[in-house]
């Protein structure tokens, strides 16, 4: 059997086994659309520090971070910077929109959004962005899979082929189980992801350069611009402070808005899940530490990959490594890619279905569920379409999504904390500062000091949101006070909303 | 009182944080040398900082914990 069988046949396996879990696990949730969605609100600690973990490193982080560690250095650290930041006020936020999502019904951030700043075009332009950022992110996520499968097996699952095969056993288990699907398998893929990454870590610069220490101390000698912060840019000139800086902030602020993870919130158990999983969330995100050191061994490599992002399975491949370590290698890369790709795709098509279609059309339990498997299926497709013929355009959509993503963050804690924001402020902070971000976006040579145009987004938004919410009243300030009440836990229309406070005794 | 007290000293853990890794505050420690456990320091200071803040969410869930309890 050539060798290149064998590690097919580990992929099959692993992508069996995820198909095992991802169907097993729909059998329990309930056919509503809070099951589908939200898992009945009933996710416990160890899947959803999964979820969180595996959602958030995704084929980015087993490509693209050993990829920028390989031929931008430093500048990667920033990646391992902003994670635990972004998420550790999630402690307090996060048990805030849960109980708001308890109290009134929602599953959506977008329907948190809304029930505290009724407006159906806000509803629409939330569903929109969303969309806009995900398209992009899941036609990486089914690349990344495609090149993995390609290179390992010598080209013989061409991209077509490979990416087709890992996101058909996504969509079928998306499709089937919904978010239960999501959370089981993302459990699974998050524990291969975090061995893999370790054990490849500590391996690779043993056998190529007899440990971790000697490798640095001959980059060090040979390429010492790579081992101090900010860097290189992707054109290998040095990076700006600014530039690094601003980018550790905007993903900070940003990073627990991405829908995705956002709606967890509400899958949670107990307000203590959700607690817990921020405290546990910092060990996860150490497994960047290893990812770095994959590929820092790349460095001094006498050969170099075509693409920055291919040196991991280039490296893989020529050193002679057993089948059976590069197809372990291979599954973890594809759980990455596939844990965050099914994510995304549930979440999208939720999303579209509860905040793009609902406020406009009546629609049955049942149809919610119908249109939203539709759109999986949809989504999928074009990005499907995207992967197959991608030009940078696509990189550059992610890219400046970020950017998007972080100006959900203002109306979002003000629906939560602030009494005084009103809908007219979080609208129109909302579209000035995605305006002031795009723009910079696309006249980037106007950024003073380099600064990230999520930043400067934020900039007039923030301003913008309170300026406007003092010159305009609150429609319904009854409404906005049961809202921030039912927030703290302190119900008035539930009676047993004492119990918000002790979910974890229950 | 003491649940203030925990969320004044973790909000300012997070912001010594934001410091300590971004500009200008990350400067006195982007260096090489001396490596630890085999890392550059530049990349080990940044992932103390992680750890640090995981030791720093244990204690405050602790601490909240223990002021839920009492509110009940």
């Amino acid at each position: 059997m050539a060798r290149w069988q064998l590690i097919a046949i580990i992929i099959a396996l692993y992508l069996a086994i995820t198909l095992g879990i991802g169907l097993r696990a729909g059998r329990k949730a309930s056919k509503s659309v809070t099951g589908y969605v939200a898992g009945d609100r009933a996710f416990g600690l160890v899947v959803m520090y999964f979820i969180f973990g595996a959602t958030m490193f995704s084929a980015f982080a087993f490509l693209g971070g050993p990829g920028w560690a390989y031929s931008r250095g430093a500048a990667a650290f920033y990646i391992l910077s902003y994670g635990i930041l972004g998420m550790a006020p999630w402690y307090w936020v996060g048990p805030r929109a849960a109980r708001v999502g308890r109290e009134y019904g929602y599953v959506t951030q977008v329907q948190l959004l809304v029930g505290r700043f009724p407006s159906k075009s806000l509803s629409a332009l939330m569903a929109a962005l969303t969309i806009l950022a995900f398209i992009p992110y899941i036609t990486l996520q089914m690349r990344g899979a495609g090149i993995v499968i390609e290179a390992v097996t010598d080209g013989n699952i061409p991209l077509w082929l490979g990416a087709g095969l890992a996101y058909g056993i996504v969509i079928l288990y998306v499709l089937s189980s919904g978010v239960a699907a999501v959370g089981w398998t993302n459990t699974f893929q998050g524990i291969f992801m975090l061995i893999i990454a370790w054990t490849l870590g500590i391996y690779l610069p043993m056998r190529l350069y007899g440990g971790i220490g000697p490798m640095f101390e001959e980059i060090a000698a040979q390429r010492p611009e790579l081992l101090t912060v900010p860097g290189l840019t992707a054109t290998g000139e040095p990076w700006t402070w600014g530039g690094y800086s601003t980018a550790i902030l905007v993903s900070a602020i940003g990073v627990s808005m991405w829908p995705h993870l956002f709606m967890k919130a509400f899958a949670a158990r107990d307000d203590d899940t959700i607690r817990r999983t921020v405290v546990l969330f910092p060990t996860f995100q150490l497994f960047l530490i290893p990812v770095f050191i994959i590929g820092f061994a790349g460095v001094l490599f006498p050969e170099s990959p075509g693409e920055p992002d291919f040196i991991l399975p280039f490296l893989i491949l020529r050193s002679d490594l057993p089948a059976l370590v590069v197809g372990l290698f291979c599954a973890g890369a594809l759980s990455a890619s596939m844990s965050t790709g099914d994510a995304l795709l549930h979440a999208g098509a939720s999303v579209a279905v509860e905040d793009g279609v609902r406020p406009f059309k009546k629609l049955g339990d049942a149809d919610q569920r119908k249109l939203m498997r539709i759109l999986v299926l949809a989504m999928g497709a074009i990005a499907y379409f995207f992967a197959l013929y991608e030009g940078v355009s696509l990189v550059v959509l992610l890219l400046s999504s970020y950017g998007i993503i972080a100006q959900f963050t203002p109306p979002l804690i003000s629906a939560l904390y602030w009494k005084r924001a009103t809908t007219e402020g979080v609208v129109s902070g909302l579209i000035s500062g995605s305006a002031v971000t795009l723009f910079f976006f696309f006249q980037g040579h106007l950024r003073p000091f380099d600064l990230h145009e999520g930043i400067l987004g934020l900039l007039v938004h923030i301003p913008v949101l309170v300026v406007v919410s003092f010159l305009t009243q609150d429609a319904d300030p009854k409404k906005t006070e049961a809202f921030l009440n039912a927030a703290q836990g302190r119900s008035a229309a539930n009676t047993h909303g004492a119990g918000a406070g002790n979910g974890g005794g229950a | 009182m003491k649940v203030r007290w925990t969320r004044g000293g973790v909000t300012l853990f997070f912001v010594l944080f934001v410091l300590a890794v971004t500009w200008p505050g990350m400067i006195p420690f982007n260096r090489i040398y001396p490596l630890v456990f085999g890392l550059p320091f530049s990349m080990f200071w940044i992932a103390l900082w992680v750890f640090a803040s995981f030791l720093v969410l244990l204690l405050v869930d602790r601490t909240e914990g223990r002021a839920r309890e009492e509110d009940e």
